[in-house]
């Protein structure tokens, strides 16, 4: 996976935030997952923006005083348990 | 009052309590034994209650999500129930099995719950649920966790029932969540299709809820505890609480449970499996409950 890849989210895929744990229910299998608070504004970032992974990255290092190089890493990699995990698609297009 | 409506079982008054509340004509619904439509689309047969039960409807349940349509509850040989939305009657069909005490259970238990989950009046919890200090505790643990038995403590303790198996709640707009007292029996045991002991203890009208209990079940050794749960956590003791999870209602079901948890406190307690230390856990949620 690389950067220029886009996130698509699952129609079967409910989230909600809830004390600050994104709360996410795969309706086709039943499974549910918890986000911590950095996963939760990961997902956050993907949502609002459009799933492209090059501005998601953007708005972290704004968030995170982090570098780039990790960030980018842990941002591949937590994007990468979520295809696992069957709750997100990614368009490497 | 039931699920805050008056049930006017009109063919079985035997079954009827009396009218000690008063009700509105939107929250009177008759039980009438009469002819039934036939449906296009049935389920198969699905255990329930050591019965075998199925569903029909005469359109998809995806496309109405069960909203102000017709739809049938079949135990199998002992009665059919059919919701008529227009003139807001359950009408049923007797079969080999029936007596009126099964009417009733099956009314009360399982189609009630269902209308109003489907019709959007209620969600549906399936917890227990007492009175503590004009509030109502919530109750909840897988089958044979504990819920029934320490309901009944509470009751014994004096406190004023609201479910013993199946709670409604209620939301407005700008109100909090409420609870919604079910019916008034309490079952110590388990027998099937028994409602259980009458109680006159029984909650008069909807309470804001104090907190929900997650009921652990630990060694007879092991301390009573109370912990706080957050995130997912919180949101699994709801959503493992759910009554029957419809599967035309599950982005509704979803939201309900998160807005739900975000809103209500809901806690974790330890609960030795000995029932010599239930008091110990009465008092440990009564004390919570206080703060």
């Amino acid at each position: 996976m690389h950067l220029n890849a886009k996130v698509l989210f699952s129609d079967t895929v409910f989230a909600q935030e809830v004390d600050g744990e994104m709360v996410l229910l795969d309706m086709n299998t039943e499974n549910y997952f918890g986000l911590d608070e950095v996963g939760t504004a990961i997902w956050q970032a993907i949502e609002e923006n459009n799933g492209e992974l090059v501005k998601v990255l953007k708005v972290l290092l704004e968030q995170y005083d982090v570098e780039e190089d990790v960030l980018k890493k842990d941002l591949l990699v937590f994007v990468d348990r979520l295809v696992e995990s069957g709750l997100v698609k990614v368009d490497e297009a | 009052m039931i699920f805050g409506h008056t049930i006017d079982f009109c063919d079985e008054p035997s079954l009827n309590f009396s009218l000690t509340s008063p009700y509105d004509s939107e929250k009177l619904l008759q039980v009438k034994e009469q002819s039934l439509p036939l449906f296009t689309y049935q389920t198969e047969y699905m255990p329930h209650s050591l019965q075998q039960v199925r569903y029909a409807f005469h359109k998809p349940m995806q496309e109405t999500k069960g909203r102000q349509v017709e739809w049938m509850m079949e135990v199998q040989n002992v009665l059919k129930l059919v919701w008529f939305p227009d003139s807001r009657t359950i009408g049923y069909e007797k079969l080999k099995g029936y007596t009126p005490e099964r009417l009733r259970f099956w009314v009360y238990h399982t189609f009630l719950p269902l209308l109003f989950q489907m019709e959007g009046i209620y969600h549906i919890l399936h917890v227990g649920s007492v009175e503590v200090e004009g509030k109502a505790v919530i109750l909840t643990a897988p089958s044979f966790g504990g819920k029934s038995t320490l309901t009944d403590y509470f009751l014994r303790r004096g406190h004023c029932l609201l479910s013993d198996d199946t709670l409604a709640i209620e939301k407005g707009i700008k109100t909090p969540f409420l609870a919604v007292p079910s019916w008034p029996f309490h079952r110590p045991y388990r027998k099937a299709e028994v409602l259980g002991k009458l109680t006159e203890r029984f909650a008069t009208h909807a309470l804001e809820i104090a907190a929900v209990y997650k009921l652990e079940k630990v060694e007879a050794c092991e301390n009573v505890n109370v912990k706080k749960l957050k995130g997912i956590e919180k949101f699994k003791a709801i959503h493992e609480s759910a009554f029957i999870p419809l599967f035309f209602l599950k982005q509704e079901t979803f939201d309900f449970h998160t807005a739900f948890a975000k809103e209500v406190a809901v806690k974790q307690i330890t609960v030795p499996w000995d029932l010599e230390r239930l008091e110990e856990v009465y008092t440990t949620i009564i004390a919570d409950v206080r703060g």
